[in-house]
């Protein structure tokens, strides 16, 4: 059985994306992430930021952007994410519904 | 091997000047990123893209591989007798798998990028983290279910040849999950090379569809069909939930699409459980005996309903 580590510091963010201590901070002036704590030597990210924090990396240098471009980006490719979510899941209401109807 | 022709890639010709090659490339490049495009191939295309580009926009890359290219016809490719490829620096990103065949054949495996600190080749660095998506029915979300897992590591042998280990886990899944949570199992993903500690990997959860429920996040939803006269007099039921059956009243009365909350038994774990949400479907009988026949038409006579009451107001 292994262990589930919940929590990341700073110092474990940038070995385990590689990434400047500056960078992540950067990443999270602009609101990309939001980790726990008050101070950088405080911070506690989720495992789910680590992975929010890589996709921001990649696209801040795959598209060449600047961060505040990234974190709109991010919002938006979240909210179209949401929005398909939600779509998948009436549609399947959806088809519930008609083969009741199909069937009855 | 086959040639790559990194301008057709780009879709520009050969004398693009390096705006035009830019450009192109940011085009392609939003319109394939991996986190952006939901085209299918999106991450083969997006690589083939960033390849071409990383050859293109460097002036010297790019006058090796326009020599290159008179040489080749567009069918197989093969170095010229005694090439040496140069020692460029390249960033293959981190995506899976890296540049192609062809390109490592021109510009030479060695001294992969050290740009952004994505450095490939260093004699100490972190295993790699690993991201696995897990999927799970939702009976196991609930129960904090032991799964085994398969998957493989890159990792080096003594020669430093670079190899996929394969490795499997018991992971206990945490009782609650939700989908689209990521579990962290630290220093499970790809060794560290010298004294680096390993990498972590991450197993994401994905929920396997189910014939009756609809997830939102740790809310259910399932469709009860209800007999017209159950609709109208109301009546008791049974109805499956995840940890089993629970009695329901429905209320006389009740309209068709109407929704019901059984609290506490959807998805998650202790005062963050979720709740099922009953939607009531009223379904006709399929075909009516003369005796039920009679007692419908018992019924339009003794009834003053009028459904369409709305439209002979405006009409």
């Amino acid at each position: 059985m292994s262990e589930t580590g919940s929590y990341l510091t700073l110092t474990e963010v940038t070995q385990s994306i590689r990434l400047s201590a500056d960078t992540v901070v950067t990443i999270v002036d602009c609101g990309i992430v939001d980790p726990r704590g008050e101070q950088p030597n405080q911070w506690l990210f989720e495992p789910q930021m680590v992975a929010l924090m890589q996709r921001a990396c990649r696209l801040q240098r795959d598209l060449e952007l600047d961060w505040p471009a990234v974190a709109l980006a991010m919002d938006l490719i979240d909210d179209l994410q949401r929005l398909r979510d939600e779509n998948q899941r009436l549609r399947r209401q959806l088809a519930a519904l008609m083969e009741l109807e199909a069937g009855g | 091997m086959e040639f790559k022709d990194y301008y057709q890639v780009l879709g520009v010709d050969s004398g693009a000047d390096s705006k035009a090659i830019k450009a192109a490339y940011r085009r392609l490049a939003r319109k394939y990123h991996p986190d952006v495009s939901a085209e299918d191939n999106a991450e083969h295309q997006f690589k083939e893209v960033s390849e071409a580009y990383e050859v293109l926009k460097d002036k010297d890359k790019r006058a090796e591989y326009d020599m290159l290219r008179q040489h080749g016809d567009a069918g197989t490719f093969e170095p010229p007798p005694g090439w040496q490829p140069g020692g460029f620096q390249s960033d293959p990103g981190d995506f899976q798998g890296g540049f192609s065949d062809f390109f490592e054949q021109v510009f030479g495996q060695s001294g992969h990028s050290s740009g952004q600190g994505y450095s490939q080749r260093q004699f100490v660095h972190r295993g790699e983290d690993i991201e696995l998506v897990m999927a799970i029915f939702l009976e196991d979300s609930l129960k904090g279910e032991s799964q085994t897992i398969s998957y493989e590591v890159p990792s080096f042998d003594g020669q430093g040849h670079l190899v996929r280990q394969k490795r499997s886990l018991k992971v206990k899944i945490p009782a609650g999950v939700i989908e689209g949570e990521r579990i962290r199992l630290k220093g499970q993903g790809a060794p560290g090379i010298g004294d680096a500690p390993d990498g972590d990997l991450y197993l994401q959860i994905k929920f396997a569809p189910h014939p009756m429920y609809v997830v939102e996040g740790s809310s259910l939803t399932v469709t009860v069909p209800v007999a017209p006269w159950e609709a109208a007099l109301g009546c008791k039921m049974q109805v499956p939930t995840l940890d089993g059956a629970v009695t329901v009243t429905v209320p006389a009365g009740s309209q068709n699409g109407k929704r019901m909350r059984v609290k506490g038994k959807g998805l998650g774990k202790g005062d963050q459980r979720g709740d099922l949400y009953l939607v009531l479907r009223v379904v006709m009988p399929g075909s009516a005996s003369e005796k039920e026949q009679a007692l419908w038409r018992q019924l339009s006579e003794e009834s003053n309903f009028s459904p369409r009451e709305n439209w002979e107001k405006t009409g």
